[in-house]
């Protein structure tokens, strides 16, 4: 891959982080390494500690769950519903995209 | 071992020792007749003849009494006196030779006294060094995992603990100094003790620290993340992640009512339902505003695979010059309010036409003002082509204003036309050079094709508008390839052309309509060189005209001044049964339906695609509309047969009554 083609997926990146930041209620993004450590957060350090190490737990209890039912089956999302608050998940290979979207206010 | 034992040890070592001596100063006597001389520079006999030294009377010379320095050196001072007594060797011949170094050592003594303790420091504390080097880095190097279990058995240091760490640095050469002070050296050796287990619990302490921490969250470096996010891995999840938190993000006021309560409060649900007077509905729009301002839409085309999928591309954006000139988005239609295409594609020259491949899910076709045709494909995380053609004279050196994918799942081609009149047929999965290609020339004139429709599913036959304003027929293959008929009309260059294409009770497929800057839109058949119809209500040029591909009497045309018309020939003729003109001054450039003919798409000047949703009696129709229009169509003939006769009154062209005839042939089908 040339040099130049990172870079542009590279601001790529960082417009879409920053769209879906910006989108209304989304106070949280986070994405996770499947080992643990975070690449991204906007979120300080000790509550994304807290909430990575939760929500990779229940993904991968989640992931066992969805594959035990269908060996061929694999989770591709899922979204907790709160009173206060939607967190979406979307788990892959590697990583683990967590979103925060506050509920609407009626 | 006991300090009684041990005393008892050296004492019987000693007497050895003395023992030893006097057989050496035997011997001596009668081997070396030099002694007198021998003996009286005995600085020299040091140094020169070290093995034969007294160890006791050099320690004398020292000034360090005997008795105060053995206990700790036993084992190293009797293999050396040993070895000046060549007889004795026998038995410790192994014990020879490190001890020979020690000899050295003690040589060197006399002349350095003062000088070996700040020495003997400087080492000491390079081991100390080199566990806390380690320290600095405990997991990269496994050998300090070993060292630090190993000393991690150690009990608190004791007498015998320390004894056997002068013993460790015995073997670092040391030995003679710390023998020699043995009070600097027990301390050293206590000073390096502590040391080292205050290292050794520092890095007790992180390695746990590690352990605890590889279990829990790795703290990254900038740099680790920002090499995590640049590598491929990464940027492949991340545009997957990212769509689908996106859609979820922005679809989530449609989710919302998934889990709203209506038990306390009232419905305050909306009828999304068209009002029954309603032709069209206004559903969303698709912009972008760093791909799609300032520049026009150029092509819109749907997905047969995908029906939500609209693929459109854009010319290239005067503004700003630093974007690439090509782009091509997909937007989907199923989605109200996410603002961003699915995806974006990109190529050097703007592109004129596009299409999806027919046959292929996640090929897209392009076809630019190079005369380059570039495929896209959506299953790579890339947004340049992955194949594109060679600009060569084999095939397009002019704009490419119009691709189809003509053929069978199994046997298919994809057709294209540039405006410097040339058509070429391509295999999709080998772009390097068009299998076909064929000049279009009506009556030795090339033909700047502007517009090319195979109607239906032929693969043969197709019509072509022109810049010159003439539309023409034409075949691939068969005796006369290339351009047969020609049908004339209109007066300026043919925006728009559609053949229609509902199949029904009557045949209709002979049947097309053009659009054209000359203001007008008119109605052809295959078989006149005449317009059935021209419709005339447009008061600007019209760029786009298109058949509905479910009712047979719609179609949708649109032109610059931000004008639509829906018209129903069966409704009215002389009319359009919607007429809609956009607000803020928009030029429509490109209209289309999508495939269950429910919802339109206009592309205007200004990146902006429009959806409308359209009532259903426009979808679904009634089995007597196509009868309806078969004499919608005679009446038409009538008309211009009337007109004809009108302007000349004394004569009837052959075409005319062709055209007579097919008409009733037509009727008489119905």
């Amino acid at each position: 891959m040339s040099t130049t083609v990172p870079s542009t997926q590279q601001i790529e990146v960082e417009e879409t982080i920053k769209r879906i930041q910006t989108h209304k209620g989304v106070h949280g993004f986070v994405i996770v390494s499947n080992d643990g450590s975070f690449v991204r957060s906007t979120i300080d350090n000790s509550t994304t500690m807290s909430l990575t190490g939760l929500i990779r737990t229940l993904s991968d209890k989640a992931k066992s769950c969805v594959r035990d039912l269908d060996p061929q089956n694999d989770l591709t999302f899922f979204r907790i519903r709160t009173k206060k608050q939607e967190i979406l998940v979307a788990p892959d290979k590697d990583y683990l995209t967590i979103v925060l979207q506050a509920n609407e206010q009626h | 071992m006991s300090t009684d034992q041990r005393k008892r040890e050296l004492e019987e070592k000693r007497a050895k020792l003395e023992k030893m001596r006097q057989e050496k100063m035997l011997k001596n006597t009668p081997t070396t007749p030099m002694t007198p001389g021998f003996a009286s520079i005995p600085a020299m006999t040091l140094t020169t003849t070290r093995e034969d030294a007294d160890p006791d009377k050099i320690l004398k010379e020292v000034g360090i009494l005997q008795t105060a320095s053995l206990p700790a050196t036993s084992p190293s001072v009797s293999p050396g006196s040993a070895g000046g007594a060549s007889a004795s060797a026998s038995s410790s011949q192994q014990k020879r030779r490190p001890p020979s170094s020690i000899a050295l050592q003690i040589c060197q003594q006399p002349t350095a006294t003062i000088s070996v303790p700040p020495k003997e420091l400087v080492t000491y504390s390079k081991e100390v060094q080199t566990i806390e080097s380690g320290d600095k880095d405990p997991a990269a190097s496994p050998i300090q995992h070993e060292h630090l279990q190993w000393d991690d058995e150690f009990p608190q240091p004791t007498a015998g603990e320390r004894n056997q760490l002068v013993y460790v640095s015995d073997e670092d050469t040391m030995s003679f100094d710390e023998n020699t002070k043995p009070s600097i050296g027990m301390s050293l050796a206590s000073v390096a003790k502590l040391e080292r287990t205050r290292s050794l619990k520092q890095q007790n302490k992180q390695f746990s620290l590690q352990g605890q921490s590889s279990l829990v969250k790795q703290e990254l470096t900038n740099e680790e993340r920002e090499q995590i996010q640049k590598s491929e891995q990464f940027q492949d999840f991340f545009s997957r992640s990212a769509r689908i938190i996106e859609r979820s993000l922005w679809e989530s006021p449609q989710a919302f009512d998934l889990f709203k309560d209506y038990s306390g409060r009232e419905s305050d649900e909306q009828n999304e339902k068209m009002d029954v007077g309603e032709i069209i509905k206004f559903d969303r729009e698709f912009f972008d505003e760093r791909w799609t301002r300032h520049r026009i839409v150029t092509c819109i085309d749907t997905s047969t695979y995908h029906p939500e999928l609209v693929l459109a591309s854009y010319s290239q954006n005067d503004e700003s010059t630093h974007e690439s000139d090509g782009v091509v988005l997909i937007w989907n239609t199923k989605f109200k309010s996410k603002p961003t295409p699915e995806y974006v594609f990109n190529c050097q020259s703007w592109v004129t036409s596009c299409v999806f491949s027919k046959f292929h899910p996640n090929i897209l076709l392009g076809g630019t003002y190079s005369g380059q045709i570039v495929v896209w494909d959506t299953r790579t995380n890339k947004r340049t082509p992955v194949q594109r053609t060679a600009l060569s004279a084999s095939s397009h050196t002019h704009p490419v204003y119009c691709l189809q994918v003509i053929g069978t799942q199994n046997a298919n081609n994809l057709i294209s036309i540039s405006n410097e009149g040339k058509m070429c047929s391509w295999n999709i999965e080998m772009m390097t050079q068009p299998q076909e290609s064929m000049d279009l020339a009506y009556r030795t004139k090339p033909v700047a094709a502007t517009r090319m429709v195979f109607p239906g599913v032929e693969v043969n036959n197709f019509v072509i508008g022109s810049e010159e304003g003439q539309a023409y027929s034409g075949s691939r293959h068969g005796n006369k390839a290339g351009i047969q008929d020609s049908y004339e009309g209109h007066f300026g260059p043919i925006t728009g052309l559609s053949c229609h294409n509902v199949n029904g009770s009557v045949d209709f497929s002979s049947l097309f309509l053009t659009s054209s800057f000359d203001w007008s839109v008119k109605l052809w058949s295959l078989k006149e060189s005449k317009p059935l119809n021209s419709f005339e209500v447009n008061s600007d040029y019209v760029t786009d005209v298109r058949w509905s591909p479910v009712h047979p009497s719609v179609f949708l045309t649109c032109d610059i001044t931000g004008r639509f018309d829906i018209w129903n020939l069966n409704h009215d003729s002389e009319l359009p049964l919607l007429s809609t003109t956009l607000d803020g001054n928009v030029a429509l450039n490109k209209c289309l339906w999508s495939h269950n003919g429910q919802q339109i798409i206009l592309g205007d000047d200004q990146g902006k695609l429009r959806l409308y949703d359209v009532n259903e009696f426009l979808t679904n129709p009634k089995q007597d509309d196509f009868n309806k229009l078969s004499s919608t169509l005679q009446e038409f003939k009538r008309n211009t047969l009337d007109a004809f006769d009108d302007n000349h009154p004394t004569s009837v062209p052959t075409t005319t009554t062709a055209a007579t005839t097919s008409a009733t042939s037509v009727s008489h089908n119905s």
